[in-house]
């Protein structure tokens, strides 16, 4: 259990990890249960809302398809943000959280490298976030043979990792700001308002032709502006995540070799 | 004694922006001695430590341990070294053997002394940090610095929070390390621990050395508390004007003075005499005696 940092920064995060992992899974069930009826008389109901909401709930047409239909509930609301706000959350925690809650100094008194820190940090929310996408998709899986109904698997993998990659996005932000500055609230405020800005330009922008530019600063178009459940994975955009991911982690190697603990 | 060099410090300097937290600080400790680093908070005695394990990197200046640059080899330097800050925080939601067994792994080795060292403290390993007492959070602190015997042992006022009898039980435990061959650099501002454990202190204030003597060659400066008892009041200035004589207490027609060196001591007898003297009692000053006359004289520090 305290073999490694790794082993311990996820044994820390167990309790925490296994539940949201159970509600994630039941959202997914219920989602997928409900979907049958959904596509069958919502879509005429969604068909006569105003634009604005239609963009919140998503295209009518989307709802004759489980991987449209999923493209909305889970994946185009609860989905992002539960894994952003965990993925920061630990993020924060990995460096920061030590740091500010004073055991950070008695870690490294170990002979444990200040690198050695931080990647075992990150390969724990990898993991940790790589868990939670097991559970969801298991859970979609289970909803769609209860109720009997099919969809594409490698579309759902394909969505699975681009909010893979979104969490990793938000979390190694989270992870270098704490590991560059030793702040935790600097950290919460910066990495969070990146995850904010983005989903409020991920709704807007589609309305406002005047700020559909702005789409490209936001976390969220790289995540699900292409439909990956429906198209795949466009590589671009994932590599932007993915970029963002290794940028941090970088960041957050250099920076904390070099400067003093608080 | 070896003249090998555990720790070497070398002009080491560490500003906080216009703060200074050590100014060119330069000493050995040798291997197998207990090192004593004696100053008043805030004199610079953390920010050393901090250096040391590279936790904090310095302005100027260099510090070795082992050889290893801390900033270089931390890994392999910190292999060696057990450490004990004053107020030991960890894991509150873990208990002390997890956090043994943690700090364990970390170190990649087996932790031979923990039983023993839980009994000697009478520590009980399976409570959780945050249910701890200061004193018993202390002890976990203190285990998990000698579980694995460390070559250096760096301790940064390590009794605080324990209880006198523990404090004993810790001093014995450094001398059985010193007779191990064992090296321990501590900090402390509590005169008495250091003059019973060390064998050499360096005294810092403001960041700077003031002194760096052995404990016996403090102890043995010629410095007495001297108490003069008079038949009636004396004059204020009596004793005034005496080099190397403070007046530290003045009640009635009794005077306390600490006298540095031979030649004081034979002024303020003749001096004394001009006048009925009633009783007159002299001691060799404790190391807290030559403490304050470090700190009380600013001509000493420069």
């Amino acid at each position: 259990m305290f073999s490694s940092i790794f082993m311990k920064t996820l044994r820390d995060g167990r309790r925490s990890n296994l539940l949201l992992g159970v509600g994630l899974s039941l959202i997914g069930l219920y989602v997928s249960v409900l979907f049958p009826n959904v596509s069958d008389s919502f879509a005429d109901l969604i068909g006569d809302l105003p634009d604005f909401l239609q963009s919140l709930v998503g295209d009518a047409a989307e709802f004759s398809t489980p991987e449209g239909y999923f493209s909305t509930q889970p994946f185009g609301v609860l989905g992002p943000v539960v894994m952003m706000v965990f993925a920061i959350n630990r993020g924060i925690s990995a460096v920061a959280g030590e740091e500010d809650g004073g055991t950070l100094d008695q870690l490294m008194a170990n002979p444990v490298s200040r690198t050695s820190i931080v990647l075992h940090k990150s390969l724990a929310l990898m993991v940790s976030t790589l868990v939670l996408m097991v559970f969801l998709g298991a859970s979609l899986v289970a909803g769609s043979q209860i109720m009997g109904f099919s969809f594409s698997i490698g579309g759902m993998l394909q969505m699975l990792l681009s909010l893979l990659l979104l969490s990793w996005a938000l979390g190694f932000l989270a992870l270098a700001l704490g590991a560059a500055t030793g702040s935790k609230s600097l950290a919460m405020a910066v990495s969070s308002a990146v995850a904010a800005v983005g989903y409020l330009i991920h709704l807007l922008a589609p309305l406002v032709d005047a700020v559909s530019f702005t789409r490209y600063v936001s976390v969220m178009y790289y995540y699900i502006g292409d439909r990956p459940f429906i198209h795949g994975l466009t590589y671009w955009h994932a590599g932007v995540l993915l970029s963002i991911a290794v940028i941090s982690i970088a960041v957050a190697l250099y920076s904390f070799n070099r400067r003093d603990l608080h | 004694m070896s003249a090998t060099a555990v720790i070497e410090l070398s002009g080491l300097t560490k500003h906080y922006g216009d703060v200074v937290g050590v100014n060119g600080l330069s000493f050995d400790v040798h291997e197998g001695e207990v090192f004593g680093l004696l100053g008043p908070n805030g004199a610079g005695k953390t920010t050393t430590i901090r250096l040391l394990l590279d936790f904090i990197r310095p302005t100027s200046g260099t510090a070795r341990v082992f050889g290893f640059d801390p900033r270089v080899d931390g890994v392999e330097m910190r292999k060696r070294i057990g450490y004990l800050p004053g107020d030991f925080i960890t894991y509150n939601y873990m208990t002390g053997e997890d956090v043994m067994e943690y700090f364990s792994n970390l170190r990649h080795m087996d932790s031979v002394r923990i039983d023993e060292l839980c009994d000697r403290f009478d520590l009980d390993p399976t409570r959780k940090i945050g249910e701890l007492s200061k004193g018993n959070r202390q002890k976990v602190g203190l285990v998990q610095a000698f579980m694995s015997e460390p070559d250096l042992l760096i301790l940064d006022e390590p009794t605080s929070g324990l209880d006198p009898l523990l404090q004993y039980e810790f001093q014995q435990l450094v001398s059985e390390e010193r007779a191990r061959g064992k090296t321990v650099f501590l900090s402390s501002h509590v005169m008495s621990e250091v003059e019973s454990v060390c064998d050499r202190v360096c005294i810092i204030r403001e960041g700077k050395l003031v002194a760096l003597e052995s404990v016996s060659e403090l102890t043995a400066l010629h410095i007495w508390i001297v108490k003069v008892e008079f038949a009636e009041s004396v004059p204020d200035d009596l004793f005034e004007g005496i080099k190397d004589v403070d007046v530290t207490d003045r009640s009635g027609s009794s005077v306390s003075l600490r006298v540095n060196g031979d030649s004081a001591m034979d002024s303020v007898i003749k001096s004394a005499s001009l006048h009925t003297v009633r009783g007159f009692e002299s001691g060799n000053a404790t190391l807290e005696d030559v403490f304050l006359q470090f700190y009380s004289d600013d001509s000493v520090s420069d």
